[in-house]
């Protein structure tokens, strides 16, 4: 084997090392490579090398390892791009990566040309890093989870903290000023006309309206947060719905002389919770009598485009200024206004409104200018 | 001024030739169109080369080194900013770009890459010089230029520096190629030059 006898010096390495020659003959196999491959060099050394390892013979391979042994310049085969020089199996049939550096080598006496193929396996490094992205993986996963739970425990924190200051702010003024006119009613009921009495009395049952609906909104609210409002979907007949509600508001909105005009028409569907619905519904005519002046119409206008069925409740009154506009829908940062005869919000109204809506797989939004009016809009998917 | 005119284009010529024979074989590796061009190759002295990358704040690269010794001896280098060899290797490999195995990933195939662009390069002006030289295996190394290049050359240096542009796909990946040749090396490489402009 010419010039063999130079090479047995690469058993000492502790890397693959192949020997060529120019004619692509293997002239050493060091015996880490025979650990490697399962391959005895008394079987391989002597043999063509793009014979014995196929996937070796192409052009490509010939003619960079041509290139080294013509230039002299070491060529990398790296296992990112090549996988592996020599194929060595795995036990389960899968094979060693390699990194692989082809240098040329002279022989001084003989100077014949001999290609060096030093075979570098970094499978076990590969699969550390594959290991290691799976770690990556997992831990990452349980980081988006531990913030989804934050943000749920904030969200559900926020919407307590609003629980909290709703009841001690809007529930204890209105029970405040109830208790303070019933007692002037009380101890000086002899003393009051007739006039003071009616007015007394007219506030006392606008403070017992205001509570109720507070009540009523802070029960929904609470069902809804806690998940004990269920969801019993079926088709809704929106003419049907709208006209118990204006049933219920259009003698509300009859004493601030506010008309309402409905313009539905008579075949319209959606597939919702009635109840849940009606609710939403019902809160944004609410606010629009609210915040209408005198004797304003409130316009409601339900309509069918190819892929929705939308309402929209305009009225005709204060408004909203652009910075509450920003944050109407937000639990944190929402907070009841005065209407324009000084009524009282909840400040969880459009909340509930906005989630009733959505679980119904709706869409509200709201565009306004302030002293003159605002449209809340309503859209549920369409059928027939 | 280290070389006229005449011997700029003849080296900037050979380095085009170079890198279009790695090209042809970068092509032919990963089967996707891949075009490489040396728009300017400048000579420059390790002290002005010093007060240029003070300029460029270039910190963070990949560099694969090869030392080569013959009729002149040097370093003969590519180098990438750390997002090109980044993006140029998940091109290569179709790794994502943020994968953890990215690292191992760039050291390999940007070490193979660059390795085919230099042998294109030395192979390249081997040939026209019509001399062999030795080399050294290539060494990957990552860091500033001061790491991997200015702490190696001798002071009379000079460095040929290429800009290198990748084009592959819709991408653009821009290197360069540096050569740090000793200044008696430098002035082997000009005869070399001047003869082939000669026709000798």
């Amino acid at each position: 084997m010419p010039g063999k006898g130079n090479f047995e010096l690469f058993d000492a390495i502790d890397s693959g090392i192949l020997v060529i020659d120019s004619d692509f003959t293997i002239v050493f196999w060091n015996s880490i490579l025979e650990s490697l491959s399962g391959i005895k060099r008394t079987d391989i050394e002597g043999k063509n090398l793009l014979q014995e390892f196929e996937h070796l013979n192409t052009n490509i391979f010939r003619m960079r390892i041509g290139m080294v042994l013509k230039n002299g310049i070491p060529h990398v085969f790296s296992s990112q791009l090549n996988r592996y020089i020599v194929p060595c199996r795995l036990y389960d049939g899968a094979f060693r990566l390699q990194d692989v550096t082809v240098s040329r080598f002279i022989n001084r006496e003989s100077r014949e040309v001999f290609g060096i193929f030093s075979i570098h396996d970094v499978t076990d490094i590969n699969e550390q890093i594959y290991r290691y992205k799976e770690m990556r993986d997992n831990a990452l996963e349980q980081v988006n989870e531990r913030i989804k739970a934050e943000e749920r425990l904030r969200a559900s924190t926020n919407a307590k903290e609003k629980l909290f200051s709703v009841v001690s702010h809007d529930l204890k003024s209105p029970v405040a000023a109830l208790l303070g006119y019933s007692r002037i009613m009380h101890e000086d009921f002899f003393e009051l006309t007739q006039d003071q009495l009616q007015e007394f009395v007219g506030s006392v049952m606008k403070m017992a309206e205001s509570i109720n609906d507070l009540i009523t909104n802070l029960l929904d609210y609470t069902r809804m947060e806690q998940g004990l409002l269920s969801l019993n979907r079926a088709k809704v007949s929106v003419p049907v719905m709208m006209s118990h509600i204006y049933e219920l508001l259009n003698p509300v909105a009859e004493q601030k002389t506010i008309s309402i005009k409905l313009d539905c028409p008579e075949e319209l569907y959606i597939y919702a919770d009635e109840n849940m619905v009606e609710i939403a519904i019902r809160n944004l005519i609410s606010n629009a009598i609210k915040f209408s002046f005198r004797g304003s119409t409130i316009e409601i206008a339900w309509k069918r485009t190819d892929t929705s069925v939308e309402g929209m409740i305009t009225d005709h009154g204060i408004g909203i200024e652009p910075d509450r506009l920003r944050n109407l829908f937000k639990a944190d940062k929402n907070s009841a206004t005065r209407g324009t005869e000084q009524e009282r919000g909840t400040g969880l109204g459009l909340l509930l409104c906005k989630e009733l809506v959505e679980k119904n797989q709706g869409k509200i939004s709201v565009s306004s200018t302030p002293k003159i009016g605002s449209t809340f809009s309503v859209s549920f998917p369409a059928i027939d | 001024m280290y070389l006229n005119n005449e011997q700029v284009d003849l080296f900037r010529e050979m380095i085009n030739v170079g890198v279009g024979k790695s090209a042809a074989l970068l092509h032919e590796m990963i089967d996707a169109h891949i075009k490489l061009y040396v728009p300017n190759v400048w000579f420059t002295s390790i002290n002005e080369l010093r007060e240029y990358l003070k300029q460029t704040h270039d910190t963070h690269n990949s560099a694969i080194k090869l030392n080569f010794n013959g009729p002149f001896s040097g370093i003969a280098e590519v180098v990438f900013p750390y997002e090109s060899a980044v993006n140029l290797v998940a091109l290569l490999t179709g790794e994502d770009a943020d994968s953890p195995d990215m690292d191992k990933i760039r050291v390999g195939t940007l070490n193979e890459v660059a390795n085919i662009i230099l042998n294109g390069v030395m192979g390249s002006i081997a040939n026209i010089l019509d001399d062999t030289f030795s080399y050294s295996v290539p060494v990957y190394l990552e860091g500033d230029y001061n790491f991997f290049l200015l702490n190696e050359v001798k002071e009379d240096s000079v460095v040929l520096m290429n800009e290198t542009h990748f084009e592959a796909k819709s991408l653009n990946v821009e290197g360069k190629i540096l050569l740090a040749l000793q200044m008696s090396s430098f002035e082997k490489l000009k005869s070399g030059l001047d003869k082939l402009i000669n026709g000798n």
